[in-house]
């Protein structure tokens, strides 16, 4: 396994008036070439937990392995053994630092001993990945970039790393459709390179295109843990947490209740477009 | 009475002096009561033109009026600021103060309203939004889509006539964004508020009576929702792209299911396909 987290439990401001439980008794794992959708409503503990998951933060109970090792057993090996997970933070104004989009997609690479003649080509085609012009975009400030512009630097400062374990924190948000198209492009291909993906996502759409195993949280717990058809058949489940299913199976859902689809519950527009054309008497493909 | 742009472009110019022209000369009214959705690629001048409107940038030529008064003349934007409301893209920009009802009652408290007034106005806003429970919490501390809901009852609390909002439910979860369209909705009908909504969710521009699309800081076209947000070729030629319903819909379509093209939301292409059979 490459990231375990085995009965977490965390809480801000501990200690304190204040005291806020985020996670009570989390267990997962992540292996080699998941592909794994976080979903859940506001304030129910995904940042929390994926913070937790790339070893950035500490948990107040439970254990945190990598590759078998407990991180905080051995704080003096946790710089060595972070590398192994890339987060994207929810808020790309929370990551970037630097004076420069360059210096900041630079940043691991000059860290992580690549040597100083192949940083910028790192650096430039992390940047061109993410649609962003090389030459036009290294000497901005990121914060002068407008908010997509600022959250494609981000992501393109942690694919650089290229992690085994990539976790996105709701990273489409504030992508133009066009961005987010490229985008879930590139995590494919690289999930299909057997990197682990873990994306915290509210666009159901988003998940069931991508995803092969759906973790549902509520109230810092998880509920739910299976294959995204499994995820959006359990619609007590998802009401209950005020989650919506994708478009397609909106659609299906009402036509169902139309009494003009019956069967499986499609999830892509291919399987939708088959299904509905079958029913009003036109061959599919 | 309405937001007027008169030719009024925006140009930002860089420490080391190059000049980015985010918005390119543009006229455009808005009027109270109307909702007007704004959808362009990142970087197409959608934020610049949201600031000019509250008066936060001054045009580099051209004008903003706000109900007549110029927003390039510092004592008339401050009048005009009182009833133009901006929820930031990016909610933190936002945040004051260190206790969530003193931050939602900063607005009505620049506006000089009475004390129990404000009060019946934060304990409202916060039940809006949802949180309410979390009135004594310190914002700072709050989810991201927490914190987005702070910055919207803040809003919400100064009622002004003109609403900004940059995507104001981006990190929100499906039940929240559904919250704040009919909260958005219920102003306009019964406080003639005028929202102008800037989305990269499609799906909820088609709620607007209007949409404009800009494309490199040029509005590339304006109308109505149903004619523009479907329009697979526009959209691709704003670096946009259709909805997975109106996808479907023109899908079956070209298969002789005769579905009426113009629909964008999934809920409206299920009602097409159900009165079909
Ligand atoms: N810095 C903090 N200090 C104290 N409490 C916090 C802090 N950050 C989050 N919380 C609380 O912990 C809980 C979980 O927050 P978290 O950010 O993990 O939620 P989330 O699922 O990511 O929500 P969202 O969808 O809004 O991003 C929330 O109830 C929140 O109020
Ligand atoms: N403070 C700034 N200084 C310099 N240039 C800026 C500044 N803010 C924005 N820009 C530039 O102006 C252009 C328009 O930016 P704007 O923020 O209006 O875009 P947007 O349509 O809101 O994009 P997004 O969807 O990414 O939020 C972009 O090219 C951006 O890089
Ligand atoms: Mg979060
Ligand atoms: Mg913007």
């Amino acid at each position: 396994m490459l990231v375990e987290l085995g009965a977490v439990g965390y809480t801000y401001l501990p200690r304190s008036e204040a005291a806020a439980q985020a996670l009570a008794d989390v267990s997962l794992t992540v292996g080699s070439g998941e592909f794994i959708a976080l979903i859940g409503p506001t304030g129910s503990g995904k940042s929390t937990l994926v913070q937790i998951m790339a070893g950035l933060v500490k948990p107040t109970s439970g254990r945190v392995k990598f590759e078998g090792n407990d991180i905080w057993l051995e704080k003096a090996r946790l710089p060595e053994r972070r590398r192994l997970v890339g987060l994207v933070f929810q808020e790309p104004e929370k990551q970037l630092f630097e004076m420069t989009v360059e210096d900041d997609v630079a940043f691991w690479p000059r860290n992580a001993g690549v040597s100083a003649e192949a940083v910028p080509e790192m650096t430039r085609a992390a940047l061109e990945a993410v649609g962003l012009d090389y030459p036009s975009y290294r000497e901005r400030s990121p914060f002068t970039l407008s908010g997509g512009e600022m959250r494609r630097v981000a992501i393109a400062g942690i694919v650089v790393m290229n992690p085994r374990v990539l976790i996105l924190d709701e990273s489409t948000v504030g992508l133009d459709a066009r961005g987010r198209m490229d985008l879930a492009g590139r995590i494919r291909a690289l999930n299909q390179k057997d990197t682990a993906i873990v994306m915290v996502s509210h666009d159901m759409d988003e998940v069931a295109e991508s995803a092969d195993r759906v973790i549902m949280l509520a109230q810092g717990g998880i509920v739910f843990d299976g294959p995204p058809r499994e995820a959006f058949k359990q619609t007590d489940l998802l009401a209950g947490i005020d989650l919506e299913l994708p478009q397609v199976a909106r659609i299906a859902a009402r036509l169902r209740r139309q009494g003009l689809l019956g069967g499986r519950l499609p999830l892509t527009l291919a399987e939708i477009e088959s299904d509905i054309l079958t029913a009003f008497g036109k061959v599919p493909e | 009475m309405s937001i007027e742009l008169n030719d009024a472009s925006f140009t930002y110019t860089l420490a080391n002096g190059e000049a980015i022209k985010a918005l390119a000369p543009t006229m455009l009214t808005v009027e109270p009561g109307e909702s007007v959705a704004v959808v362009g690629s990142n970087g197409s001048g959608k934020s610049t033109l949201a600031k000019l409107m509250n008066g936060l940038l001054a045009p580099t030529t051209g004008s903003v009026t706000v109900d007549g008064l110029s927003t390039a003349n510092a004592g008339e934007m401050l009048l005009a600021r009182r009833t133009v409301g901006m929820v930031f893209q990016n909610p933190d920009n936002q945040l004051i103060a260190t206790i969530v009802e003193d931050d939602v009652a900063f607005g009505p408290e620049n506006l000089g309203l009475p004390q129990a007034e404000i009060r019946a106005r934060v304990d409202e806003s916060l039940k809006v939004v949802g949180m309410y429970e979390y009135r004594r919490h310190d914002p700072h501390y709050l989810s991201a889509g927490q914190r987005q809901k702070i910055a919207i009852a803040g809003i919400l609390a100064m009622r002004p006539r003109y609403m900004i909002m940059d995507e104001p439910t981006s990190m929100l979860d499906p039940a929240g964004r559904r919250d704040v369209l009919a909260t958005l909705a219920d102003l306009r009908r019964d406080r003639s508020v005028a929202v102008v909504h800037i989305t990269h969710v499609i799906e909820e521009a088609a709620h607007a009576d209007r949409v404009i699309v800009l494309k490199r800081g040029r509005i590339l076209a304006a109308g109505k929702p149903g004619a523009i947000l479907s329009d697979e070729i526009l959209m691709v030629e704003a670096g946009l792209y259709i909805t997975r319903a109106s996808q479907l819909a023109h899908r079956l379509a070209a298969k002789g299911v005769p579905v009426a093209s113009g629909l964008i939301t999934a809920e409206e292409v299920a009602e097409a396909l159900c009165s079909l059979s």
